[in-house]
């Protein structure tokens, strides 16, 4: 006999609801559970989040009340869990949050008197959306920025101290071509003025003053040119600092600056190594100034040109490293040895010295400094090094 | 060195020989005009070139004098002179004029046989006395080659025989080595050395060693 014959229809009613009724709160109850299993497993990734995250993140509740919500928030601000908000902005002055959300410069000044460059951005929202007229709470992310500032410092000052050496090279290559200049007409001018005080002595006059202003004639020529020399003495006289280097390396490195400055990001440049380029004996300054004059010098050429090019590669030859500077753009429309003189220039602003003191430079390395016409349809400019000799390594 | 007792011969030749000159060549006309004027004036005669190439032109192996020539100077610089007259056989003591700081032109300048340098600008006292230097030098250098020649021709006077005598007294052997050495008497080496001392001008032993100095440079009669 089965169980359903001796129930009645009623009970098989009442005994279904039962059943409907039960499974229902047993669903419920596992909703439940899983919610609850879910919430913190989300608790758990946030948290695991926060703590993976490279900036300290801190909530500040519309109570003024401050949460650091991650490890690192806590380590920079050097409290634990909480802290007030009026101690927040102690430690970063000049912190506000106005408006929906900002993103700022600051440092963090800590307890032991250092300080902490900061990349701040927050955001202000209102936890509930029937709560928007009373002071919102606002999420923070702070980014210890010391490593970046430490690099921009350093690139700043290597820029500003190549500037500074090109300055005095230019200078130098200055003074260099107005002594050379001078000196001509200077060494006429004192010859004419010993011959004239010869004329006077083999006929002397009355009036004895004649001699004697030429001969003071003669020493204020000759103190102007002592001038001129020290001049040039004091710029030229100091010398390359050489040493032994991979020049691959001072390319890779200057090339890399150069193409993230450059405001013309149609043109390409192209660069390649020689296999085993052996070390070479300069300066490395040297060789920054006349391959960056030489980059600079290419980068004008190319302006307004279709696809421009630049291309540099090391090549070796028996005693010598040449760094060729090769460019699509017009060329040199004068003869060669043209562009390498003081004073000559085919730009509106140019003073017409970086070409002149660039092979200045590469002659006191004792190297070289030529321009030729490129494959590339545009100018070549080859710079010679001379490679390392093994005796002088250990200097 | 020339020796004294052959002065007379010497001054013949000195005779012919032309009148020392200062061959002055700078590509600025400014600075050869104030140079000549200012060597006319010294006593110096001079004569201005405007290029290496001119200058090279006008000497020969019988200029006399020296050279004052700028360094630096489009076409044939002052280094292509000096290497182009010594090859010609032109023995002009060179002065170089340099610009101030020109080293490493001024060091090759001076390993390629440069008198000497002078920067610019220059004061007279010191171009006058290097110029007088350098014409000194040129009239010592001329009168000893001339020497030289003259005694290179009596040496190819000497026979076979008087050669090797002269060979021998010059290392210093007396009569009866070089008598050994020779397979002869000590007299007949006696009359041998006095042929030819006498045939090479000697009055001492002391003429005869020198003059077998040269006895390298004068290849034995065939």
């Amino acid at each position: 006999m089965s169980l359903i014959d001796v129930m009645t229809t009623h009970d098989v009613v009442t005994c279904a609801i039962i059943l409907t009724v039960g499974m229902g709160l047993l669903f419920l109850y596992r909703e439940r559970k899983n919610a609850v299993k879910h919430a913190a497993v989300r608790e758990a990734q946030q948290t695991a989040l926060l703590a993976a995250a490279p900036d300290a993140v801190l909530r500040i509740e519309p109570s003024g009340q401050v949460i650091l919500l991650n490890p690192q928030a806590e380590k920079l601000l050097e409290q634990s869990g909480v802290m007030s908000y009026d101690l927040l902005i102690q430690r970063i002055p000049g912190l506000r949050f106005e408006g929906d959300s900002g993103r700022e410069r600051l440092r963090a000044y800590r307890t032991d008197g250092t300080q902490v460059p900061l990349d701040i951005a927050w955001s202000a929202y209102h936890p509930s959306a029937d709560d928007g007229d009373s002071q919102p709470t606002v999420l923070m992310l702070a980014r210890d920025i010391s490593l970046r500032e430490q690099i921009e410092t350093r690139l700043r000052e290597r820029d500003a101290s190549l500037a500074r050496a090109a300055r005095v090279a230019t200078a130098g290559e200055l003074a260099s071509a107005l002594a050379h200049e001078l000196n001509q007409p200077m060494t006429a001018l004192i010859g004419y003025l010993r011959a004239a005080r010869l004329i006077e002595q083999a006929e002397p006059r009355a009036d004895t003053r004649l001699g004697a202003t030429l001969g003071k004639a003669a020493d204020e020529a000759l103190r102007a040119a002592d001038i001129l020399r020290r001049l040039r003495d004091f710029y030229i006289g100091r010398g390359p600092k050489s040493e032994n280097f991979d020049v691959r390396e001072l390319i890779d490195g200057m090339l890399e600056e150069f193409s993230r400055r450059l405001t013309d990001k149609r043109i390409t440049i192209h660069h390649e190594h020689a296999t085993a380029v052996p070390l070479v004996y300069a300066d490395r300054i040297y060789v920054e100034i006349v391959l960056s004059n030489l980059l600079n010098n290419a980068v004008e050429a190319l302006h307004h040109r279709e696809q421009p090019n630049i291309h540099v590669r090391t090549e070796i030859e028996p005693t010598r490293v040449v760094i060729s500077v090769d460019d699509n753009g017009p060329g040199i429309a004068v003869e060669g040895a043209m562009i390498f003189k003081p004073f000559y220039t085919s730009k509106a602003e140019g003073m017409g010295l970086g070409l002149a003191m660039s092979r200045s430079l590469a002659e006191s390395l004792g190297g070289s400094l030529r321009s030729a016409s490129s494959l590339l349809g545009g100018a070549r400019f080859e710079l010679r090094l001379s490679v390392a000799n093994p005796d002088t390594t250990a200097m | 060195m020339p020796n004294t007792h052959h002065s007379t011969n010497s001054n013949v030749h000195l005779a012919a020989l032309e009148a020392p000159k200062v061959y002055l060549v700078d590509d600025d006309a400014a600075i050869r005009d104030a140079l000549s004027l200012l060597l006319s004036l010294r006593g110096f005669d001079s004569i201005a070139f405007a290029s290496g190439e001119e200058a090279l032109e006008a000497l020969s192996p019988s200029s006399r004098g020296c050279v004052l020539s700028d360094l630096r100077m489009p076409g044939v610089s002052g280094l292509e002179l000096m290497e182009q007259a010594q090859s010609r056989g032109i023995s002009l003591p060179i002065v170089m004029l340099t610009a101030h700081g020109d080293v490493a032109t001024t060091r090759a300048a001076l390993q390629g046989g440069a008198f000497d340098f002078l920067e610019k600008p220059i004061d007279d006292e010191i171009l006058i006395d290097v110029l007088k230097h350098a014409i000194a030098e040129d009239a010592r250098g001329h009168i000893q080659r001339i020497e030289t020649g003259r005694q290179l021709a009596r040496l190819e006077r000497l026979t076979t025989r008087e050669r090797q005598v002269l060979e021998l007294v010059g290392r210093g052997l007396q009569n009866r080595d070089i008598a050994q050495e020779l397979g002869i008497s000590p007299r007949t080496v006696e009359v041998y050395k006095a042929r030819m001392m006498e045939k090479l001008d000697c009055t001492s032993l002391a003429d005869a060693v020198r003059m077998s100095m040269l006895l390298e440079e004068s290849p034995p009669a065939a």
